[in-house]
């Protein structure tokens, strides 16, 4: 089986079409339940929006920051991610 | 939208605020850290929370009460960091506003001031912002970034001023002085005297009436600088970034912080919730933005296509 997936350039350089294949699905599986948190995220988000504060996220967590080059790719995600207002205001993914 | 950074742009002063275990504190950290290193301004971060993780992230062997320079070769500014020290920064509070040298040493040695400076939360709110309204007037730094206690303790942090100021002011601290002064005063407040002897013990009521009564001779001083504390919160340069996680807890927590912040009329620049996912993750069929770095989660919307 050869799916989009595994053609993504995050995987063409990992091992052979098995070793991508197996990844490809663990990785599907896992969208799936990531995206449903997500959703559920959005709706507090959207929620929280109600209050009209502009909302900045990040997606920060324990063990991640660690040294001064993470803390400067955090700060500048905290500061410069576009603040989401609104549920079809996607634009607080980092660019 | 606009970035936190648009918003805050004229910022001087950047109070983070929000539950505990939310990642505060690096995010404050954080903030001075993207400052200092794209723009030429002089930024302080100063914590009240001894996170031993932030000051080995920053490659410093410690944060206290002096201010440290962190080492960025490559940035455009400067960055220090300093903790709060109560003790210390009480100390120096009373130096600075006493009206001698023996009145210093007498409060700094009285049993009730040790007592009070060191143990009571609401001193460290009081002497927090007293140091930053410190660092404000000295002029070295172009921006300060403050990480604040928790938030239930935060609305005390930001009310310490006034209630300092109300404190001097107040007919409690003329009961608790009248004992030391002697005369008429002392006389009419026998009654209250007679009482907290029998309850505190007559040592204690001394202590905390020589105390209060050497206080008191720094009254003008330290309202004045109460009222100075607190009118710097309201100017239009100091920002206020509410920090939270989505979780049902912090978030209301935080919720209702904002609505305090809002009340008192200052200035709320943003929520920085923490922890969140990327949003694309929550659009249907994985649509992403077409700003989304492309990648895994890109392919995904094809795969799950191809499959209908």
């Amino acid at each position: 089986m050869s799916g989009p997936l595994e053609e993504s350039p995050a995987l063409q350089n990992i091992g052979d079409a098995a070793t991508r294949e197996r990844i490809s699905s663990i990785l599907e599986v896992n969208l799936e339940a990531w995206s449903t948190v997500a959703r559920r995220e959005r709706r507090a988000l959207d929620q929280l929006a109600t209050g009209g504060v502009p909302i900045t996220t990040v997606a920060s967590r324990d063990g991640l920051v660690n040294d001064v080059a993470d803390l400067v790719i955090l700060g500048q995600l905290i500061m410069d991610t576009p603040s989401v207002l609104k549920s079809n205001d996607v634009s607080a993914t980092p660019s | 939208m606009s970035s936190l950074r648009e918003r805050a742009q004229d910022a001087r002063i950047i109070i983070t605020c929000g539950p505990g275990g939310i990642g505060k504190t690096t995010s404050a950290a954080a903030i001075g850290l993207s400052l200092a290193t794209t723009t030429a301004q002089r930024v302080l971060v100063l914590t009240v929370d001894p996170a031993r993780r932030l000051a080995t992230a920053l490659n410093l062997e410690g944060i206290g009460n002096e201010i440290s320079s962190v080492d960025l070769p490559d940035a455009l500014g400067t960055l220090s960091v300093a903790m709060l020290d109560t003790k210390a920064s009480w100390d120096a509070l009373i130096r600075r506003h006493a009206d001698s040298e023996a009145n210093a040493e007498a409060i700094l040695s009285n049993t009730l001031y040790r007592n009070i400076t060191e143990r009571f939360i609401q001193s460290h709110d009081y002497i927090a912002m007293e140091r930053l309204y410190e660092l404000v007037e000295t002029g070295e730094f172009d921006v300060i970034v403050v990480d604040t206690p928790p938030t239930r303790n935060a609305l005390d942090f930001l009310d310490a001023p006034s209630r300092m100021a109300d404190f001097f002011s107040s007919r409690l601290l003329r009961w608790l002085i009248a004992p030391a002064r002697g005369g008429v005063a002392a006389l009419a407040a026998k009654p209250f005297t007679m009482v907290a002897d029998r309850i505190l013990g007559g040592a204690f009521i001394g202590d905390m009436s020589e105390f209060f009564m050497l206080l008191a001779t720094m009254y003008e001083g330290f309202v004045e600088r109460a009222r100075a504390v607190e009118a710097l919160l309201t100017l239009p340069t100091t920002c206020f970034v509410v920090v939270s996680t989505l979780e049902a807890t912090p978030l209301t927590e935080a919720q209702f912080f904002c609505e305090e912040l809002t009340k008192r009329h200052l200035q709320l620049v943003g929520w920085l919730v923490n922890r969140v996912l990327p949003l694309s993750l929550a659009a249907s069929s994985f649509e992403l933005d077409e700003r989304a770095p492309r990648g895994i989660t890109g392919t995904a919307k094809h795969r799950r296509r191809g499959d209908a």
